[in-house]
């Protein structure tokens, strides 16, 4: 006996005639024509019928749980500005609790510098929507910096962004050689440089192109997996000069805390440092992008939270310039691919700066710059022939652009004599030899690098960036000269311009006043202005003047270590070092014997 | 003209169902299935120490997972490490033994919510025993679950009072002991899932729910505990010393607990069927068969009440089997509690198998 659980209908193989079975292709051709005709691709996200996408970005907004930049807030630690970047754009902006569901048409998600872990419902609300379709922004400090506890290298949405997209958060603090404890207990003091990675992609395309450097304030480490099951992730930004601390209860000073507050002697702490066998060295991911190439979403993950936060990464001057370019085009940037956007239609770079790639190519030079001819064939080597020559420079350095006349010797070395002090008399001697911290000056006897100096050769021409600080603030080139940099038994005579080349003023600003990697900075911190003198004290006469947030290399101190030696591309001068914001320990610095 | 044929093809498409005769291939002497979950994929989780589709053993669900292959699904077991597969067309959470991590339950929540099906068991949340260690009302997926579902488990243990005469201080007297082994046949007719069951429900140790009303979607009641059963959330305290208390305020009230629930909501296409026990479905539990490893299940309703749910969260028909009587020697003989001191026998669980039939 047995039971019949579900009224099954009688099986008869054989009552499927032939009849029947031509009924039955005939009906399944017109069940699928009109599934197909009927049938609507699965929307991810909601659209209106009939008008175009507005897409909507999504802003986390859990101030108390998660402690996360807040959008509608417009002070420093707001994120207002990085919503107006993606209005720019024609997206709809809006701020959404974690309590609630996020609104399943987001497009992006934008989450900025969580000072907390996601809980794992957060993290649910969140994914759901990545799943869903839209893409996600992601900036994250690192553990215990400014007593920040965000997600570590395990949670939940480290697996997720590791397994998905091929981003890995590591629990790093990055340590630049002159941070001290001091220095990074304080947010202001703990920014550093960091520059774009040589990774072809759309994100960082245009920081690449004109080598602009970005700043952080206290970043951890990516890894980053170009490589991966179904994802692709590729390096935005990175750093050489900082090692990635990983001993971060110690170094933050915690160990210290936790142990006296569970009645355990106090630790010997160890010493900030570089230690071989446990922290990260070399070239350190701070930004990423990755494409999961099976739900074919995006996700760009920085390692810094303040890197897009008002009064920080995306800081403007009273004239309403970014004061970091480097970070505002990588926002605009961010936005445009996380929009999806054809990279074509990002927004356009920021007024007021000069771009140019220096690579030896004038294609990018203002047509309206003059120009000075030479004469052709007076040199036998054309490679080293000028043809003609341009000069312009901006607030903060001097470039010119020498074209040749046939393929440039690639082994052209310039020389140049200038008259930086405007007295009608040339005083300095440059020699020029292709590529960075290749530029010697010579002013009498003494000879000195430039460091933040550059020389390009391309096909065609030679391209040069000089710091207005080393050249001055020259109206005309008196001598310049192009020859081979290859010691010959009979050298040619090398070819000089036969007339003075003239220098076209721009009031335009440089992406980078400082292009000095390694060094400790210094930001200018007044709510007026910062006197920069000719010696260390208010009785030097004032050679410039820096506004709030204005960021200078620092080259050393006086003995009493109350006034600093600052530079950039424009000015070298003296500051009060109580108006100066060091990113390092200023006694650590050499002292400089005063004028 | 678009309607009209829209009207006209669902029209051949009904006479094509009702016409076209159902496949069933023989794959057992005393066993049929049809090809009901052909194309249906099935992903189980084992990561957080649920039962396994390939375990035989009593705490194993090989006994279901057979049944499904039999029907034609794909069984798959899940890896967490990745991204959810996308030919994924429902997740098995067999009865987590540990509390999923931030990532799964994110993962979880993302396909549930963008149109997922999943079926999950969950035992009480007890330090030992069978159901030691299972996922607590406080779980990050469960906040999630009652937030926007307005559905979450009870941290209690559904059990039945009764009293056995025994001895106390050397004085023959009634002592009252709890069951947590009962039997209901109290159910919501009207679902897909619980329609034309006919039979008792068995459960073993089971939690129940808390309802309330979802945002969207729709939240169902499907098996409810028998009316005298009340949540003990302090069960684990009876299994050491055998005490026990109504605690007002904590324990669930006795009344219309429901054990199995299940939620959806046709916007997102999300459907959830969970269930309180995870023994429910368990080969030496709610899938028990006389004689033992065959077919001749003891526990019909139990096993009903899964394929349909299986069939409604994947939108197919439900596969349809006939079993062997249990053998005559198969009498259920279930120790009613096999936790000490009380393993007094249960009239009410012993009942002949065959009745769910």
């Amino acid at each position: 006996m047995s039971m019949n659980i579900f009224t099954a209908p009688p099986t008869s193989p054989q009552s499927r005639g032939g009849a029947q079975a031509r009924i039955w292709v005939l009906m399944m051709l017109l069940v699928v024509f009109v599934t197909i005709s009927m049938s609507a691709p699965r929307q991810t996200r909601a659209q209106t019928e009939g008008t175009p996408e507005i897409p909507l970005v999504v802003f986390i907004e859990e101030p108390r749980n998660l402690q996360t930049s807040s959008v509608t807030d417009p002070g420093p630690d707001g994120s207002s500005r990085l919503a107006e970047v993606f209005r720019a754009y024609g997206a709809r902006t809006q701020f959404v609790p974690l309590e609630q569901a996020i609104p399943r048409d987001a497009d992006v998600i934008v989450l900025i510098r969580p000072r907390r872990g996601l809980s794992p419902q957060f993290l649910a609300r969140i994914y759901t929507q990545i799943e869903n379709g839209a893409n996600l922004l992601l900036a994250i400090d690192p553990l215990r910096h400014q007593t920040a506890n965000p997600d570590n290298g395990g949670s939940g949405i480290a697996r997720i962004i590791g397994a998905d997209y091929g981003i890995g958060l590591l629990d790093v603090f990055l340590v630049e050689p002159y941070f001290t404890a001091e220095s990074t207990s304080d947010l202001r003091r703990s920014y550093s440089q960091v520059f774009p990675d040589s990774v072809g992609n759309p994100v960082s395309a245009t920081l690449q192109r004109y080598n602009i450097p970005l700043q952080v304030w206290g970043a951890r480490a990516l890894s980053v997996a170009a490589l991966g099951a179904d994802s692709a992730a590729f390096p935005l930004i990175y750093t050489d000069s900082a090692y990635g601390e990983t001993t971060l209860v110690t170094f933050f000073g915690g160990e210290q805390n936790l142990s006296a507050r569970q009645g355990q002697p106090t630790p010997t702490p160890i010493p900030p440092g570089y230690q071989i066998d446990l922290d990260l060295a070399g070239r350190l991911n701070v930004g990423a992008a990755g494409v999961n190439l099976t739900t074919n979403t995006r996700a760009v993950v920085f390692a810094d939270g303040e890197i897009f936060q008002n009064d920080y990464g995306l800081a403007r001057s009273f004239d309403g310039r970014p004061i970091n370019p480097g970070n505002a085009i990588l926002a605009a940037n961010v936005a445009g691919w996380l929009l999806e956007l054809d990279p074509a239609a990002y927004s356009d770079l920021p007024a007021g700066f000069t771009y140019l790639n220096l690579d030896g190519d004038g294609a990018d030079w203002d047509a309206t710059i003059p120009a000075i001819e030479d004469t052709i064939g007076d040199t036998s080597l054309l490679g080293l022939d000028i043809v003609r020559a341009r000069a312009f420079r901006n607030n903060h350095y001097l470039y010119l652009l020498i074209e040749t006349s046939a393929l440039t010797d690639s082994a052209a070395q310039l020389t140049m004599e200038l008259d930086t002090d405007a007295d009608g008399m040339p005083d300095t001697a440059l020699t020029l030899l292709p590529g960075t911290n290749a530029v010697q000056a010579r002013r009498g006897e003494v000879s000195s690098s430039i460091p933040d100096a550059e020389m390009q050769i391309g096909a065609n021409g030679i391209e040069v960036r000089l710091p207005i600080r080393e050249v001055g603030a020259l109206d005309t080139i008196p001598n310049l000269c192009v020859q081979s940099g290859i010691e010959l038994a009979f050298p040619p005579p090398p070819d000089c311009v036969d007339f003075q080349i003239p220098v076209r003023v721009l009031d335009q600003d440089d992406l980078a006043p400082v292009r000095m990697a390694g060094t400790m900075l210094a930001k200018a911190f007044t709510v007026d202005v910062v006197n920069l003198r000719e010696g260390p004290s208010t009785d030097f006469r004032r050679v410039a003047l820096a506004v709030n947030g204005d960021l200078f290399s620092v080259v050393g101190r006086n003995e009493a270590g109350d006034w600093l030696l600052v530079q950039n591309a424009a000015v070298q001068g003296w500051a009060a070092a109580q108006l100066m914001n060091p990113n390092g320990d200023i006694s650590a610095l050499p002292v400089i014997e005063t004028p | 003209m678009k309607r009209l044929i829209a009207a006209a093809s669902c029209a051949v498409l009904f006479m094509l169902i009702v016409s076209t005769p159902r496949q069933h291939t023989s794959a057992d002497a005393a066993l049929q299935n049809d090809s009901a979950l052909t194309g249906i994929t099935l992903y189980f989780s084992e990561s957080n120490g649920e039962s396994q589709r390939v375990e035989r053993g009593n705490g194993g669900i090989s006994r279901l997972a057979g049944l499904l292959r039999m029907a034609g699904a794909t069984l798959n077991t899940l890896d967490w490490r990745v991204p959810f597969p996308t030919d994924m067309d429902m997740l098995v959470l067999p009865g987590a033994a540990t509390d999923y991590s931030g990532d799964q339950i994110a993962r979880i929540w993302a396909y549930l919510n963008n149109g997922g099906r999943v079926l999950m068991l969950i035992n009480p949340p007890l330090p030992q025993g069978r159901a030691r260690g299972a996922l607590a009302s406080n779980s990050a997926l469960f906040v999630l679950t009652n937030a926007d579902y307005g559905l979450q488990p009870y941290d209690n243990v559904m059990v039945i009072q009764g009293t056995r005469t025994g001895t106390r201080d050397g004085v023959q007297t009634e002592i009252p002991f709890l069951r947590p082994t009962f039997t209901t046949d109290t159910l919501t007719a009207e679902h897909p899932i619980s329609a034309g069951i006919d039979g008792s429900f068995l459960f073993f140790q089971a939690r129940s729910f808390q309802l309330g009303t979802p945002d969207n979607g729709v939240l169902t009641p499907l098996i409810f505990a028998p009316e005298d059963a009340y949540g003990e959330t302090n069960f684990a305290q009876y299994q050491q010393d055998s005490t026990f208390n109504f605690d007002i305020g904590a324990d669930t009230a006795s009344g219309r607990n429901a054990l199995a629930v299940a939620y959806e909501n046709d916007d997102t296409g999300a459907r959830l069927v969970l269930i309180g026990d995870r023994e429910f479905a368990a080969n030496g539990w709610g899938f028990n068969a006389a004689p033992p490893n065959s077919t001749g299940f003891l526990n019909i309703a139990n096993i009903q009440f899964m394929l349909q749910s299986i069939a409604w969260l994947t939108d197919t028909d439900a596969p349809e089997y006939t079993f062997p009587t249990p053998g005559a020697t198969a009498t259920a003989t279930i120790t009613p509690s096999p936790l000490p001191p009380t393993p007094t026998p249960d009239p009410n669980v012993t009942s002949t198998p065959s009745a769910g039939g």
